[in-house]
C-alpha cells in the first residue's frame, strides 16, 4: 500500500511564550514493512534536518523557537510505502537490548488482574502463540470507547474498567507480556482504516513483543491482529509517556496555556502497479 | 586488632611517620591546637565550606580539619595506584560493553536484571560510543584499610564525585603552614590535578569540535552544596564556570551566553545529576537542566563529562561484580579487592544476613552518603529490628557486608594524639590516558570509636601524603 500522511500538531499560548524547545520523534524509519519515499518535517515552516537515532532506533530532533513565539505548529508530511510482514520487524531495530523492555512503568505495573489476563493467554506452543492469544484476549476484553480514559490512565486501571483507546489496550498488552517474561514496548505510529474517510484519522498506537529468533514482532490489540499494510511506524518506548513523539519545554511567561490539535489525512495508493513489485 | 597507620605490629612508630611524631613532639600539644585554630581562620576566611556530594548538611559548616597528616609509603602507593588505575578501566569498560553489546551479560557473569531493570542505566545511551570510548572521566574509589597490607574497596563513585578540592585545600593549608615540615619530607605534589584534570576533559572533544575543545563547569548554582568546588575548580582549571541558564542548543552544537554574544561549549564538565541535566531527555519537571542537550550529545556536539548513565557501574548491586568485570575485560585478577558482600536478593545470603544483623553493616542499593545504613554492632535491638522489617518487605533493595575494623590514625585530640578511623578517596582521571595524582582525600571519623566518616555524620578530612 502507499500511503501519504500529514500530521499537524499545534501549540498555542494565550500569553508569547519564550525559551520553547522541543525533541521530536516524527520521522519514520525504513524497515522491510514499509519504505518512506519522501518526508518533511516542518517547526513554523522552517525544516527539520538534523535528525539523530536514538537509543531505540528512532530518529529524533530537537527544535528550539526563536525568541517569543504565540504558537508552535508542527507538520510532518510525506509518503510511505508499506507491505504487510505479518508484524515481523527487520533489521532488529534499535540498539537498546530487548531485555530493557522488562523494565515497569508506571503506565504499566502489573497487577493482580493483569498477571491473571497474561495466565489465561498462556500457550504451551511457547512466546509467539501465547502473545498472539494475549493480543485477540485484550482486544475482547478491552471495549474500544473514545473519551474513557486520559493520557495518564494506567494499564490496571483500563483492565478494570475494561474500555479504553488504543494506548490502553497497548499498555493492557504490554504489562500482560511483561508478567509472561517476554519483553513488551509501546509504538506510535499511524494506521490507514478504509473505512474511515481520509481526514478523520488519529495517531495509532499499538505494542511490539521480542520473541528470541524471530525479533520483535508488532501486535495491534485494538484490532486483535498484527499490523498490516496499513500500518506506518513512527517511534517507541516503554510506554507511552516515553515513546512520545513530541515532547516541550517553556520557560513559564505568566498566564500559558497550552492546546493540541492533531489531524492526519491519508490517501489510498495511487500506483498499485509499482507497489507489487515492491512485494 | 585495629590496624594503626603510625605503628608498626611491634607498637613502634613506622618510619613514615617518625618524622611527624617528632614534629609533635617539638611543637607540644597546646602549640598543635594554637595552629590548628589558625588553620580554622584560613579556611573560614577562604570560604571552603561544603559538605561532601550526596552528604546533603549544611553547606555552610566547615568540615573539620586535622593537621596530622595521613601517610602513604611509596610501595603501598604504587600498589594502590595499579589497583585505582586498573578499576578505572574496567568500570569504563563495563560501561562501553552494557551499553552497547553486553558481552558480559550474555556470557553470564553479571545478570541482566541488575543492568537493565536499574534506573541507573539510561536507555538514551544505548548504541552510542562517547568520544575515546571514556563514560567516567573522573573516578573516586573509596578505599579502606583493615590491615598493614590489607586494602579494600569500599564503593565506586563514577558519577561525579566530589571532594577532590580538599585534597588541594588541605595541601596548600599544610605545605603554608608547616613549610618546615615538608622539608623533613619528600610528598610527591598534587598541585597539578587541575591541570591534569583539563587535559583528560580536552581529549574528549565532541566530533564536531576541529579545535582546541573548550571546557567548562556546568553548576547547578550556588545553593549546591558542592558549588565551592565547582567554582574552585573551574577557576584552577581557567575555565567558564555555567549553570544551565547560561547555556542553550542551536543546531546539534551546545552555546555559552556570554556579554559578546553565543560561544561554542565542546566539553561540558557537569556537576548535575543525570536526571536533571535535560528535561526533554530525562526528568521532564526538571527546572534546571539545558533542553536538546542530550540530543547534542548523541549527535556528537558537545560531550558530558561523566556520560549520563555511568552510575550504572558504581550502584551497589553492580559493585560486587567488579572483580569479575576486571578478569573479564583485562584478563588479570583486581590488585584492590572487595569488600565482602551479601545480597539480599539472594536467597541464601539473605538468611545469613537476617541471622547476622547484629554484626553486620547493611546499606541501601540506591543509597549514599551513610544516611539509611545499618550499622549491626552499634544498633539497638529495636533498632535492628525495625531495620530488619524493611529488609524482609524488599530484601533486592539491600546488600550487606561485615563491619570492618577501619584502619586509624593518629588524630588532635583535646589533651594529646588519639587514635581515629579513616578512608580514603582518590580521584582518578580517564581521557584518552588514565591519570592519577598522588593522594587523594583522607576522610577521619572524629567520634572516637565511630566508623562513619562522611562529613554529614561528624567526619573531618586530613592532608594525605604519598612519600617519594
Amino acid at each position: 500500500m502507499r500511503i501519504t500522511i500529514r500530521h499537524e500538531t499545534l501549540y498555542r499560548y494565550e500569553e508569547e511564550a519564550s525559551g520553547v524547545v522541543m525533541r521530536l520523534r516524527l520521522q519514520p524509519a525504513s524497515s522491510n514493512a514499509q519504505t518512506v519515499e519522501d518526508w518533511v518535517v516542518t517547526a513554523n515552516d522552517v525544516p527539520i534536518e538534523r535528525w539523530i537515532t536514538n537509543g531505540y532506533g528512532d530518529a529524533e530532533a530537537v527544535w528550539r523557537a526563536p525568541g517569543r513565539v504565540d504558537r508552535v505548529e508542527i507538520v510532518s508530511q510525506g509518503t510511505v510505502r508499506t507491505v504487510d510482514c505479518a508484524g515481523v520487524l527487520k533489521p532488529a531495530h534499535g540498539a537498546v537490548r530487548p531485555q530493557l523492555f522488562m523494565r515497569a512503568t508506571p503506565l504499566t505495573e502489573i497487577d493482580d488482574a493483569i498477571a491473571g489476563l497474561a495466565q489465561r493467554a498462556r500457550s504451551e506452543q511457547g512466546p509467539l502463540s501465547s502473545l498472539h492469544a494475549l493480543c485477540k484476549l485484550v482486544h475482547a476484553e478491552i471495549e474500544y470507547r473514545t473519551g474513557s480514559t486520559t493520557m495518564e490512565t494506567t494499564a490496571a486501571q483500563a483492565l478494570a474498567q475494561k474500555s479504553g483507546v488504543c494506548q490502553d489496550q497497548a499498555h493492557v498488552f504490554i504489562a500482560a507480556a511483561r508478567s509472561l517474561m517476554i519483553p513488551a514496548r509501546y509504538v506510535v505510529g499511524y494506521l490507514r482504516d478504509d473505512e474511515r474517510p481520509d481526514s478523520e484519522h488519529d495517531p495509532h498506537a499499538w505494542a511490539e513483543a521480542w520473541v528470541e529468533g524471530l525479533g520483535w514482532i508488532g501486535f495491534d490489540s485494538t484490532l486483535g491482529l498484527c499490523p498490516v499494510d496499513g500500518h506506518v511506524r513512527l517511534c517507541c518506548g516503554l510506554d507511552a509517556a516515553d515513546a512520545a513523539p513530541i515532547r516541550g519545554v517553556m520557560i513559564a511567561g505568566g498566564e500559558t496555556t497550552l492546546s493540541h490539535d492533531v489531524q492526519i489525512a491519508s490517501l489510498p495508493p495511487e500506483d498499485t502497479a509499482q507497489s507489487q513489485t515492491q512485494q | 586488632m585495629t590496624c594503626s597507620e603510625m605503628l608498626g605490629e611491634a607498637g613502634d612508630v613506622r618510619d613514615c611517620y617518625a618524622a611527624v611524631q617528632q614534629w609533635v613532639d617539638e611543637t607540644g600539644i597546646e602549640g598543635l591546637h594554637r595552629r590548628l585554630s589558625e588553620a580554622e581562620a584560613i579556611f573560614r576566611r577562604i570560604g571552603i565550606t561544603f559538605a561532601v556530594y550526596g552528604e546533603g548538611g549544611d553547606p555552610e559548616r566547615l568540615i573539620p580539619f586535622d593537621l596530622l597528616p595521613r601517610i602513604f609509603t611509596a610501595a603501598e602507593w604504587a600498589r594502590l595506584e595499579a589497583g585505582i588505575r586498573q578499576r578505572a578501566a574496567a568500570l569504563n569498560a563495563f560501561l562501553l560493553d552494557v551499553y552497547n553489546r553486553g558481552e558480559i551479560i550474555r556470557a553470564g557473569i553479571v545478570p541482566g536484571d541488575i543492568v537493565y531493570q536499574n534506573k541507573a542505566y539510561k536507555p538514551e545511551m544505548a548504541g552510542f560510543t562517547p568520544p575515546g570510548k571514556v563514560y567516567s572521566h573522573i573516578v573516586g574509589i573509596d578505599i579502606v584499610r583493615t590491615g598493614l597490607d590489607d586494602f579494600m574497596v569500599l564503593e565506586d563513585n563514577c558519577r561525579t564525585p566530589s571532594g577532590v578540592s580538599y585534597m588541594l585545600e588541605n595541601r596548600e593549608i599544610m605545605t603554608r603552614m608547616f613549610p618546615e615540615l615538608f622539608a623533613r619530607h619528600r610528598v610527591a605534589p598534587v598541585d597539578d590535578y587541575p591541570s591534569q584534570l583539563l587535559r583528560s576533559l580536552q581529549e574528549v572533544g565532541p566530533p564536531a569540535c576541529k579545535d582546541v575543545p573548550r571546557v567548562v563547569v556546568l553548576t547547578p548554582g550556588s545553593f549546591n552544596s558542592a558549588y565551592y568546588e565547582h567554582s574552585y575548580l573551574a577557576d584552577l582549571m581557567g575555565v567558564e564556570l555555567v549553570e544551565p541558564a547560561d547555556l542553550f542548543v542551536e543546531d546539534g552544537l551546545v552555546f555559552m551566553k556570554t556579554t559578546r554574544g553565543p560561544r561554542r561549549v565542546d566539553v561540558i564538565y557537569r556537576r548535575i545529576d543525570d536526571d536533571f541535566i535535560d528535561p526533554l531527555a530525562f526528568r521532564a519537571d526538571s527546572l534546571l537542566g539545558v533542553p536538546g542537550l542530550f540530543n547534542a550529545y548523541r549527535g556528537g556536539g558537545v560531550t558530558l563529562c561523566s556520560a549520563p548513565g555511568a552510575g550504572i557501574a558504581d550502584d551497589k548491586a553492580v559493585y560486587v561484580y567488579v572483580p569479575e568485570m576486571i578478569r573479564f575485560y583485562l584478563g588479570e585478577s583486581a590488585i584492590l579487592q572487595n569488600v565482602p558482600t551479601w545480597q539480599c536478593s539472594k536467597p541464601d545470603d539473605f538468611a545469613h544476613v537476617m541471622a547476622h544483623l547484629p554484626e553486620l553493616v547493611v546499606k541501601e542499593v540506591h543509597g549514599s552518603g551513610g544516611y539509611g545504613m545499618l550499622i549491626g554492632p552499634k544498633a539497638t535491638s529495636s533498632e535492628i529490628e525495625a531495620y530488619a522489617a524493611r529488609i524482609r518487605a524488599n530484601p533486592s533493595e539491600f546488600i550487606a557486608q561485615p563491619t570492618l575494623d577501619l584502619s586509624a590514625a593518629p588524630t588532635l585530640g583535646p589533651v594529646g594524639l588519639v587514635q581515629r578511623h579513616v578512608d580514603f578517596r582518590p580521584f582518578c582521571l580517564v581521557g584518552k590516558e588514565i591519570r592519577l595524582v598522588p593522594g587523594g582525600l583522607t576522610r577521619v571519623a572524629l567520634a572516637e570509636g565511630s566508623l562513619v566518616v562522611n562529613s554529614s555524620q561528624g567526619g573531618g578530612v586530613k592532608d594525605t601524603w604519598v612519600l617519594r
